[in-house]
């Protein structure tokens, strides 16, 4: 009976697994959607990391790097949050870079472009995070669910079966005895 | 010595600028800089700021040289025209004491403030205390109040314009020698101007107050004049539409670039017209300061990794 009730749970437990890695699979499967964008933030990072480096070939390394400081750098934080009951880290920017102090407006435009591709550049870091912790979730949840499937529930099954066999052995024996007795008496 | 001796040892020094072809090689890896005699001391492992200081030191080294055979009224000027640099210090300091110092990098050069103290210098009263110093003759009353304000960009437009008065005073000390110099000066005073227009607007640039400040930012003897951008870019022969198009699209620095390589086209000419001048001096020493610039852009632009075909698009080569 104890069996019977522990491959139950078993099998109920997997099912549960089996759901559970269907939710974590539809999850992976909207992140990596948005996951394609990444050749064109790229694209875009690197045309504005272009027009940065230009301008400081232009203006002169005297000037850019004066310029730069200027600018009050950003401030970003890591939170952990949950996805799919998935601890994940996540960069979040508290602040963006205060560019009040600069007034060339090519400079201005320059950086305020090459901080908006980094801003979706953090957001993918973060997505490209989530993967690969729902992916190595994913993954135990395949290793237990197979395990449960070809280790521990056929073991419990076999072991079911084994005690089955033995109780109709001891029946048998105990309805032949019982017999012989009867044959006797 | 005479003013002909000076010409005709620059018509010797020209030939040892480098040349567009010595550019391209040293952009495609084919030349290093340090095989070239001029800037032996150069070496492809230095750091970035170490190449530019060398680069610097050579530019520096070329116009004192220069400074040492011609008569004192030109040698002031010539001074004069390399106190740029110390200008160029007096804005980066400007900007660290808003900024970070660790960041800021140093042109090589003191004449009237020395470098090291003006580094030094980390509150707005030791660098109003520098500024004090002649030849600049900054206004003390004006300088503190940019500096209450935190008015960066005015304070950079003051300083441009005490430098160019101070250039002005010198030619008007000796406008027999060097007014045949005026008219090319006028064009970089002019692309100045039009720089600040921009960043300023013309109506800040032209605002009572800020009018009587940047007067060292109009040209030579038009101090009272009111030259709007259109005007100053068509000074200089550029096709307004064509400025325009940069300035809807925010690129100033193409357009001071621009600017800045028609001043030269318009010097050149006029060197070849009046090649045992004075004219030809100045021509020398603006291709002088063009190499260190185009330099500078080389390095800066490998440094960066940008292609090869843009730092050439950012090259300015007369020769």
């Amino acid at each position: 009976m104890r069996l019977r009730q522990q491959l139950n749970l078993v099998v109920r437990g997997k099912e549960i697994l089996e759901m559970r890695r269907e939710q974590l699979i539809k999850e992976l499967f909207e992140i990596m959607d948005k996951l394609k964008e990444r050749d064109s933030i790229e694209h875009e990072y690197l045309r504005a990391l272009e027009e940065v480096c230009r301008l400081r070939a232009l203006r002169g390394e005297y000037e850019y790097r004066s310029i730069t400081s200027l600018i009050e750098p950003p401030k970003a934080e890591v939170l952990l949050i949950s996805i799919q009951g998935v601890t994940v880290p996540q960069v979040r920017i508290t602040r963006d870079p205060d560019l009040s102090k600069i007034k060339d407006p090519e400079y201005r435009r320059s950086f305020e472009m090459l901080w908006k591709v980094l801003k979706k550049l953090f957001e993918l870091a973060n997505l490209e995070v989530a993967v690969e912790k729902l992916s190595k979730q994913l993954n135990y949840i395949n290793r237990i669910v197979n395990s449960l499937e070809k280790n521990v529930i056929p073991n419990l099954k076999e072991a079911i079966r084994y005690v089955e066999e033995k109780v109709d052995e001891e029946m048998l024996e105990e309805f032949v005895r019982l017999r012989e007795i009867a044959k006797e008496v | 010595m005479s003013l002909t001796y000076a010409v005709v040892r620059c018509h010797g020094l020209i030939q040892h600028l480098l040349r567009k072809e010595q550019y391209l090689s040293i952009v495609y890896d084919k030349l290093s800089l340090g095989d070239i005699k001029e800037y032996s001391e150069y070496k492809d492992e230095y750091s970035l700021d170490r190449k530019l200081e060398i680069i610097t030191r050579r530019f520096v080294e070329r116009i004192i040289f220069l400074s040492k055979i011609v008569e004192d009224e030109i040698r002031d000027f010539l001074m004069a025209f390399l106190d740029y640099l110390e200008l160029e210090n007096l804005k980066v300091k400007l900007r660290t004491l808003y900024g970070k110092e660790e960041s800021a990098i140093y042109y090589p050069y003191s004449h009237f403030i020395d470098v090291n103290e003006l580094k030094e210098a980390r509150t707005d009263h030791a660098f109003l205390k520098l500024l004090r110093r002649e030849p600049y003759r900054m206004r003390m009353d004006i300088m503190r109040r940019i500096l209450r304000r935190g008015d960066i960009a005015l304070g950079e437009a003051y300083l441009d314009a005490c430098y160019y008065d101070y250039v002005k005073r010198v030619i008007r000390e000796n406008e027999r020698t060097l007014k045949v110099l005026i008219k090319f000066l006028n064009y970089e005073i002019l692309r100045k101007l039009a720089y600040w227009l921009l960043v300023l607007g013309e109506e800040k640039v032209y605002e009572p107050i800020t009018r009587e400040m940047l007067q060292g930012l109009m040209p030579y003897n038009e101090e009272g004049r009111h030259i709007g951008l259109e005007r100053a870019i068509r000074r200089l022969g550029i096709d307004v539409e064509e400025a325009m198009k940069y300035i809807e699209t925010g690129r100033i620095t193409d357009l001071m670039h621009l600017m800045r390589e028609r001043e030269l086209r318009i010097l050149q000419r006029g060197a070849r017209r009046r090649s045992l001048s004075l004219v030809f001096i100045y021509y020398y020493i603006q291709l002088c300061r063009e190499e260190m610039y185009n330099l500078y852009r080389i390095f800066i632009g490998k440094e960066n990794n940008l292609q090869k075909e843009v730092i050439i698009g950012t090259l300015i080569t007369l020769l």
